[in-house]
């Protein structure tokens, strides 16, 4: 059963870059302190988000906190 | 003690501290911190804080970098592609869930990809698709595997070979039934050193999945 109605498709996705997408890329920005790298993240984050989105459980963690999480794992999985 | 008046005062520390305010209320709040230790205090804490303001990076607080504008679309079509992708991968598969754990070793092609990477697609039984495109990395070896149709709820590793036969694992994962699964998975062993590459169910160990990487050139 799937337990997020946001994220489960691509108006779930477009929703859930509105609502966070500027605050993610201001973190990634700072963080790799590379915009285009940002980018990569960024996407990446939201790709990934998608695909899991059978495992989001809003009452774990809000989506903000989940999408953070997915993109910190990216941002230290990722090597120099 | 602090009383009403002391919460109007503190509301002027700030400006005080800051040199923004005008010389009678500086002589009048001057004249209630002699009589208010609370209040003296709170100022001296707040002084502590603004003695170290010149510190602060101001332009990595204006500067929050903002995303292109067609960041957002561009997300949209990344994740709008894929689902394509594995609507149309789904179509094309036979009933999953087949007992692919009695696994035996399969055979697998080999392509190598332009840019250093390889790509390598097993020859999986029906209701199983898997393929794997490898990248050479500073770290070491990059892993990004696609497979559906393994039994659900099975944990799987897994590994690179090297020729003498050792491993170097590059993570685990639980098959899950109705989509295709997309892993990026590490591995701490240069892709020249890596010879083969497995998938084996973590419980007894038994491989499942199995490709052959060529020589690099």
């Amino acid at each position: 059963m799937r337990s997020s109605a946001s994220l489960a498709d691509e108006e779930g996705v477009r929703a859930a870059y509105a609502a966070h997408g500027c605050e993610l890329y201001g973190f990634a920005a700072s963080a790799l302190g590379d915009r285009a790298l940002a980018e990569e993240a960024v996407q990446e984050t939201f790709l990934r988000a998608w695909r899991a989105a059978e495992r989001f459980d809003p009452a774990i963690a809000p989506l903000r906190t989940w999408l953070f999480a997915i993109l910190r794992t990216w941002g230290s999985r990722r090597g120099p | 003690m602090t009383t009403e008046s002391c919460r109007a005062w503190r509301e002027r520390l700030a400006s005080s501290l800051l040199g923004r305010i005008d010389a009678d209320e500086e002589v009048a709040l001057r004249a209630h911190l002699d009589g208010c230790a609370s209040c003296r205090a709170e100022a001296a804490e707040l002084g502590a804080v603004v003695a170290l303001l010149p510190l602060a990076d101001v332009t990595r607080l204006i500067e929050v970098p903002s995303p292109p504008s067609d960041l957002g679309e561009r997300v949209v079509s990344l994740v709008a592609d894929e689902a394509a992708r594995s609507r149309r991968r789904r179509r094309g598969r036979v009933a999953a869930g087949l007992a692919v754990a009695a696994a035996f070793v399969l055979g697998a092609s080999v392509l190598a990809t332009g840019d250093g990477g390889v790509d390598l697609t097993f020859e999986a039984p029906s209701g199983v698709t898997a393929s794997a495109t490898l990248a050479e990395r500073a770290w070491g070896t990059q892993i990004k595997l696609d497979v559906a149709g393994l039994p659900a709820g099975e944990t799987y590793g897994v590994w690179l070979e090297r020729p003498d036969g050792s491993r170097t694992p590059a993570g685990t994962f639980v098959a899950v039934a109705e989509r295709e699964m997309h892993l990026v998975l590490a591995a701490g062993l240069p892709l020249d050193g890596a010879s083969g590459l497995g998938i084996s169910t973590t419980d007894d160990g038994e491989t499942v999945l199995f490709s052959h990487i060529p020589p690099g050139d």
